[in-house]
């Protein structure tokens, strides 16, 4: 009956499963980087990525399926739809960061304002920041574009105050939180006046994971201009913004899945990537 | 379920070992051959601090050792059968029938959402354990072993409505629920108040007498005394010493056990050093007063006094303090004692002036403190400071240890006596660390890489930067180990004795209360019930709720 020996392996007692990781990354979050470096590469210096002109018409070959010549195909005049997607990357990244500075910009001051301010004000802008919570992002955007007119720089005031409700809400549970936390009073309690307490302690600790806030928002207001570009509410045809593009295939989907598949995938594979950094950097900095 | 089938031992381990797989792939090695049997009707207790490898041990035999672990054993039966081949299909089948296990945490061990009662049948529907009918009757029939009277009114009940001592009645219920014999109690009564512990207590001894064979975890050898009949001491996952308990606690042989034991604040030890450190060299403040044992002399300076203070939430109606008043002469140290819910935290905050009395007034060295607005006191704040249960909370979570430092010398670089040279700040910063007995190249580390007991002397050391006068120290060692809390506690009278600080010292646990105090105030219900010298008010209590208090007291030596 007695055994001596070691069975080191015999009772096994670990229910976590396993995941790849690369330098400590996981797999996917390493992967996401990867393409958000490409993109990163096509919005500054195209030319490294891409060695066409986005604009080249070429009547012959339009309609090429995705082969050695194009490898995404081309369009119904005959561009090469990669180099238009490499190209568009600027317009898209430009859009989706300037947007998300407005939307973050406008969050920061009505989510601050209402944490930090006295009770009676919070009361207003909290009440205010809830009725633009119940309008959907595109409704107040489209109410903004109908009133600015179409173009890039309307869909990026559009895309942003758009989101400003969402970023408010989190910024002030964050300031919130931030403003009740022990290490506030301890700050109070070491003798500093209730002016230093807010600028030293609170507004440090609430403007740091906003960064993460802004990452993830990147990727949602591409996703927002794209679609209202689509619309034909954002850039103008010849443009080789995604949203267009995505838009100018679909007359085309029988006879040229292509034309439209790959800016689509584009769009998706940019939020995806963004929100999956995004959430990689917020357990870093939460669980910490 | 009283006649109990089995007769032999519950549990018989030996020569077990656990390691642990670390990020990096190496291996680390928690627990070292160790070897116990639990039989029924008896107690046997794992104790150790943490890191010792204790809870490991325990959920070895349920299968549960946890992520990463790898398990071995020479012998590993559990109610005679060999758990060393089971599959996770019988691992299953045994945990809570065969082995129950009692958690530390009721607030998080039991869903918010699911009432108290759904949670305990949970424990039968995953045996397939009767009819719904039947499951009901033994949930009541559970609640009421685990001493719920009436157990109807707690069927529907969530947890937060609970107590803190009900909702650990309802852990206990909620393992006893499919009948286990042997039951697997980790650190049972580690959060609860002193006399919702001395009824769990007794609970456990009822169930020992009911033919359960216990298991118990525990850090409080006091705890231990009072319930184990053999006794394991575990240091870094190997067993220092074992026996029976009244062997191992009266007449210990390891110097581990010894230290240990040393280490619990007794009252025919009040006053002198707990650890085995000796007494920091610590340079005394010019013209600091030597603190004697003045308690009672009218002519000894007062540091702090409180007359009628009083504090009501509106928003609850009731009042959280109420008619507080007391002094606190010069470097002595008046402790505070009462249960969760007394008010203790209200006074810590009120003394602290993080919160202002409704009623009464705080005075500082007879100078207005409570009565000052924010902006008046901001020059004089630096005289009291505060020390909190939990410091990793109250360090701003962007700091260093030395920047924690650094920051508390630089808001009071203009006051007089203030640092405002920064060359001169940052060896101020590394002179307080080595006075609270720290290393100097713990400097650039961030405190979460920080033991309790050290964050806790990082915390004492920025209070010191402001050069206080008094100290608020709010449960300041409630989450630290017996030994660590013996090393702090030391600290603390190594500082007031050189530097003359006169201290407040907030706790729920009366031993350390009566080896810190030269006079105790005890709360209740946000009154205070009886105030006088540490001495005549805990040895020979006149309320009779202080009384309570005093019998709720564990002694970790078995009373003849």
């Amino acid at each position: 009956m007695t055994q001596t020996q070691y069975s080191l392996s015999s009772v096994r007692q670990d229910l976590r499963p396993r995941r790849v990781r690369l330098w400590g990354i996981p797999f996917g979050v390493a992967l996401a980087l990867a393409f958000a470096l490409f993109l990163l590469v096509a919005a500054v210096a195209p030319q490294i990525v891409a060695w066409g002109d986005p604009f080249a018409t070429d009547p012959a070959a339009a309609f090429s399926a995705p082969g050695a010549a194009h490898i995404f195909g081309t369009d119904h005049a005959g561009r090469d739809i990669y180099t238009r997607i490499v190209f568009g990357a600027q317009q898209s990244l430009l859009i989706g960061v300037a947007a998300t500075a407005i939307g973050v910009g406008g969050g920061l001051i009505l989510g601050l304002g209402s944490a930090l301010a006295p009770r009676a004000v919070d009361l207003v802008v909290g009440r205010l920041i809830e009725v633009l919570f119940v309008f959907p992002t595109v409704l107040i955007a489209l109410i903004l574009i109908s009133i600015l007119g179409s173009g890039i720089g309307p869909l990026i005031v559009a895309v942003g105050l758009g989101t400003v409700a969402d970023s408010a809400r989190l910024i002030r549970a964050q300031a919130l939180k931030v403003k009740h936390g022990e290490f506030v009073a301890a700050s109070r309690a070491l003798g500093r006046s209730s002016t230093a307490v807010l600028l030293q302690t609170i507004a440090p600790n609430v403007i740091r994971p906003i960064f993460v806030i802004a990452t993830l928002g990147v990727g949602q207001a591409i996703l927002w201009a794209s679609s209202l570009s689509f619309l034909g509410l954002g850039a103008a045809p010849p443009s080789p913004e995604w949203g267009t593009m995505l838009a100018d295939g679909r007359n085309y989907l029988q006879v040229a899945w292509w034309i439209s598949l790959f800016p689509g995938l584009f769009i998706t594979l940019s939020a995806l990537s963004l929100t999956i950094i995004g959430r990689f950097l917020q357990q870093r900095t939460e669980g910490r | 379920m009283t006649t109990r089938e089995y007769t032999g031992p519950l549990a018989e381990v030996e020569g077990l070992r656990v390691e642990f797989e670390r990020a990096d792939g190496s291996r680390i090695t928690a627990v070292h051959d160790l070897g116990f049997s639990v039989e029924p009707g008896k107690i046997t207790a794992l104790v150790g601090e943490s890191g010792s490898g204790k809870s490991v041990s325990a959920r070895s035999l349920i299968g549960l050792a946890g992520q990463g672990a790898r398990v071995g054993a020479e012998r590993l039966d559990v109610l005679g059968r060999d758990a060393r081949a089971f599959t996770d299909r019988q691992w299953r089948s045994i945990r809570g029938r065969e082995v129950g296990l009692i958690l530390q945490d009721a607030l998080t061990s039991l869903d918010p959402l699911r009432p108290i009662g759904r949670e305990i049948s949970g424990a039968l529907t995953a045996h397939r354990w009767g009819t719904r009918d039947t499951r009901r009757a033994r949930v009541l029939d559970a609640l009421a072993e685990a001493g719920l009277d009436q157990p109807e009114r707690y069927v529907r009940a969530r947890s937060g409505e609970l107590s803190g001592g009900q909702r650990q009645r309802a852990l206990i219920a909620q393992a006893l629920a499919a009948g286990p014999q042997l039951l697997i109690a980790d650190e049972p009564t580690t959060a609860l108040d002193m006399t919702v512990q001395a009824q769990i207590l007794d609970l456990f001894e009822r169930l020992r007498d009911r033919g359960h064979g216990i298991l118990l975890i525990s850090h409080d050898l006091g705890v231990v005394g009072r319930l184990a009949d053999t006794v394991l001491v575990l240091g870094e996952g190997r067993v220092v010493e074992s026996g029976s308990a009244r062997e191992v606690l009266t007449a210990p042989r390891a110097e581990y056990t010894r230290a240990l034991l040393r280490a619990i604040p007794d009252p025919s030890r009040r006053g002198q050093r707990l650890s085995a450190a000796p007494p920091l060299a610590i340079e005394g403040r010019a013209g600091a007063p030597v603190p004697a044992s003045t308690a009672g002399d009218v002519t000894a300076d007062t540091a702090v006094s409180a007359r009628g203070v009083g504090r009501t939430y509106t928003a609850r109606g009731g009042f959280a303090l109420a008619d507080i008043s007391f002094d606190v002469p010069r470097g002595t140290t008046l402790g505070i004692v009462g249960e969760s819910g007394s008010g203790k935290s209200t006074l810590a905050r009120l003394l602290g002036a993080l919160d202002t009395p409704n009623t009464g007034e705080i005075t500082v060295f007879g100078e207005p403190w409570s009565a000052l607005s924010n902006r008046e006191r901001v020059p004089v704040r630096h005289r009291v400071q505060v020390v909190y249960q939990d410091p990793l909370s109250s360090f701003d979570p962007r700091h260093r240890v030395i920047t924690i430092l650094l920051d508390a010398l630089r808001v009071n670089a203009d006051r007089p006596g203030g640092i405002t040279d920064r060359a001169a700040q940052r060896a101020r910063a590394l002179e307080l660390l080595t006075q609270v007995g720290l290393s100097t190249d713990l400097a650039d580390r961030h405190p979460l890489s920080l033991s309790g007991g050290q964050r806790q002397r990082v915390a004492i050391a920025r209070a010191l930067a402001c050069a206080p006068d008094v100290l608020i120290l709010d449960e300041p060692v409630s989450a630290l180990d017996v030994s660590v809390q013996a090393q702090v506690l030391d600290l603390l009278q190594d500082l007031q004795r050189a530097l003359g600080l006169t201290y407040l010292f907030i706790s729920h646990d009366l031993a350390v209360i009566h080896h810190v105090s030269d006079r105790v105030l005890v709360l209740r219900h946000g009154r205070a019930v009886e105030i006088g010298e540490a001495d005549q008010v805990l040895q020979h209590p006149e309320n009779a709720y202080t009384r309570e208090l005093v019998a709720a007291i564990p002694h970790p030596l078995p009373t003849p």
